[in-house]
């Protein structure tokens, strides 16, 4: 090449990079860094002072109550430091005094659904607490006092369940309308103990769209039984058994009859004190409905008036009979094996023989044998037991006969044999050892 | 020769500016809140990719799917909890939200464990009965539930370098952790933090017995978690006790 063409060649290359060098060095900062605005795609993040429509009363709510515009006071409080310098990014542009703009930010932003809605959850909860504080009691362990766990309800506790209800059915409206879910509300928690948990896994089972409804009218129920509970004995049971038909009546104008029976079954106590009972022979949801409804229909027989048990007065030998029926149901129903594991699940002994089995690897049949051999043993010493402690004068009570003695030895022995010798002293050493983890 | 070295200068400054735009958005974060001291100031390198960083100037041989744009989200969010905080920090996001955000993400986490140790009718103690029970299953799932309170605690304490507090389901509650959350409350940090390790160990160690008796306890059993409750006292009484 010539050397002119040469030069010529090398100055429009040089012009032409002085002049990228400039156009580079004017170029305005790319929109992926720039501080409050929408990622590249993604919808505009709004500005802070924008309001999003007032939210108005929807009849897609849960509630007869109105949903709320609800501010997020807590915004005007979380000013982030202000910095001239930093990244390029500020989150200042995404908090917003409405919570619906909040959330439309986040999701600008490129937060998962699932997680706004936590997030505002959450937010909305915080919120909400210190109107709920006031109204709301600890929560108390199961293994707390008798006194704790439950108080004579008065009406000022039946005002303050009520206020709180409000409030929360208030919250309630407000996620609604911010975020379109239902979210459930914590159920009612009375002074008078009940099995809380138990409701709302029964409220779980009913179709959303019922159970705010469902829940109202059992609550409304407990805050008027529990109004009662001063009454004589005769006069409570009555007028509770009034209440409750009530309950019932309301709950069957909207509830399917199976809607209502599954509803029942898992939180009345007849139903809760049977799945505690059979929690180690894991029932299917047809044995349980089975169990259910041969143990209601014992309930009702031996005296039980809804959810008290046996209120009305039953001679013994109905209660007897009662019961002879239920066994003869259950075994029916369950067969021998799972009748059995049905038998060993609500037993002390049952429960034991079984966590000892699962020590020490005993097989299904000797698992069986001990049991039913060590259940006629706990029998025969409860009734040698009676024998020897008369009601009235134990000093004169007469010996305990040789053959009950005799057959209890014998039961031993056979457990023993079934057991071995080792196991046998094992299970003698832990039978009756009642372990206490909290320190 | 003067041009061409005044071209290769002019190449290179064209080059270095080019250069120069792209790590801007990697600028560490100079004013964090007060509140988030103890975290970096800085957004902490999470599996996520960086603030600011570009996609690589030459493209791939072989064709591969397009990976989703990037958002503020995916630049933020990590697996690990406390840089997801640290980087929230980063661009601003006040305490108060961090700790929303935080809190949200590990209960979206734990949501399905936790459903599974949702309050059942069987769990309930039915008013004068007693809590203590040789049900096995019971006792499992009330020991589990309060276990994981206690992992969700500690990882929102690890997380954000302060205290969340954490329900547990009610059938989980005992009235002797009830006391000892109580009493903790009133400590110093450092001494608090010291006597939950020793509540943790307690625990630990409880459910390694429980494991092996599988529910039936023996004499030696019960010996050895006496053990265990007496070298509890001890420890904590050292903690309480010192200056």
């Amino acid at each position: 090449m010539r050397a002119s063409s040469q030069i010529w060649l090398l100055s429009v290359t040089g012009v032409l990079l002085t002049a990228a060098n400039l156009f580079v060095a004017r170029l305005p900062v790319s929109s992926e860094t720039r501080a409050g605005q929408a990622v590249t795609g993604s919808p505009e993040i709004l500005p802070t002072d924008q309001k999003a429509p007032v939210g108005s009363p929807s009849d897609t709510a849960s509630s007869s109550v109105a949903a709320v515009a609800l501010p997020r006071a807590s915004a005007s409080k979380r000013n982030p430091a202000s910095s001239t310098t930093g990244p390029a990014f500020d989150w200042a542009a995404v908090e917003s005094s409405d919570y619906k703009v909040y959330a439309a930010n986040l999701r600008a932003l490129g937060f998962p659904e699932d997680l706004i809605r936590a997030i505002v959850t959450f937010d909305i909860n915080a919120l909400y607490a210190p109107r709920e504080a006031p109204f709301r009691s600890k929560p108390v362990a199961p293994d707390a006092p008798r006194n704790e766990r439950q108080t004579m309800p008065t009406l000022a506790d039946a005002d303050r369940l009520r206020q709180l209800r409000d409030i929360e059915i208030e919250k309630q409206a407000a996620l609604k309308d911010i975020l379109g879910i239902d979210v459930p509300r914590p159920i009612m928690r009375t002074p008078v103990s009940r099995n809380f948990d138990g409701y709302e896994f029964a409220l779980a089972t009913l179709p959303s769209e019922k159970r705010n409804r469902a829940q109202a009218i059992v609550e409304d129920e407990w805050l008027a039984a529990d109004m009662i509970k001063g009454l004589d004995r005769p006069a409570f049971v009555e007028g509770y058994r009034r209440i409750r038909e009530e309950r019932d009546a309301n709950l069957k104008q909207f509830l399917t009859p199976a809607e209502f029976e599954r509803f029942e079954m898992h939180s009345t106590p007849a139903g809760t004190h049977l799945a505690r009972r059979t929690v180690g022979m894991e029932p299917t949801e047809a044995e349980f409905a089975a169990m259910f409804k041969i143990e209601w229909q014992n309930w009702v027989d031996t005296g039980g008036v809804y959810g008290l048990y046996r209120a009305a007065p039953v001679p013994p030998e109905q209660i007897a009979a009662a019961d002879q029926r239920m066994v003869a149901a259950l075994q029916s129903t369950l067969g021998s094996e799972r009748y059995l594991d049905y038998r060993m699940a609500g037993s002390t002994t049952g429960q034991q023989l079984r966590n000892f089995a699962a020590r020490y690897d005993l097989t299904r049949e000797k698992l069986v044998l001990a049991f039913q051999l060590q259940a006629e043993a706990d029998q025969l010493v409860k009734e040698m037991a009676r024998a020897r402690v008369g009601t009235f004068a134990p000093a004169k009570a007469p010996a305990v006969p040789s053959q009950l003695q005799t057959r209890y030895t014998v039961l031993q022995q056979q457990t023993e044999q079934v057991l071995g010798v080792t196991l046998w002293q094992a299970w003698k050493d832990g039978r009756n050892l009642r372990v206490k983890l909290d320190p | 020769m003067l041009l061409a070295g005044a071209n290769l200068v002019l190449a290179g400054l064209l080059f270095f500016k080019l250069s120069a735009r792209g790590h801007a958005g990697n600028a560490p974060a100079e004013n964090v809140p007060e509140a988030a001291k103890t975290s970096p100031s800085k957004v902490v390198p999470s599996q996520a990719p960086e603030l600011g960083t570009r996609r690589r100037a030459s493209a791939p041989d072989v064709p591969t799917s397009t990976p989703p744009p990037a958002t503020v989200f995916t630049r933020v969010y990590s697996q690990d909890a406390k840089a997801f905080a640290a980087n929230l920090r980063a661009i601003h996001c006040p305490e108060q939200t961090v700790r929303d955000i935080v809190v949200a993400e590990i209960n979206r986490r734990f949501q399905a464990r936790e459903e599974a140790l949702r309050s059942k009718p069987a769990d309930h103690v039915p008013f004068g009965w007693s809590a203590q029970t040789s049900e096995s299953k019971l006792l499992q799932r009330r020991q589990q539930a309060a276990a994981l309170a206690r992992e969700v605690a500690a990882l929102l304490r690890e997380a954000l370098g302060y205290e969340v507090p954490v329900q547990q389901p009610t059938y989980a509650m005992t009235s002797s952790e009830q006391g000892f959350q109580a009493e903790l409350a009133t400590l110093a940090p450092g001494v608090r933090n010291a006597l939950r390790q020793v509540q943790e160990d307690y625990w630990s160690k409880v459910q390694t017995l429980q494991d092996r008796t599988k529910g039936f306890w023996q004499s030696s059993d019960m010996a050895e978690l006496e053990q265990l409750k007496k070298e509890r006292q001890e420890a904590i009484n050292r903690l309480v006790s010192r200056p």
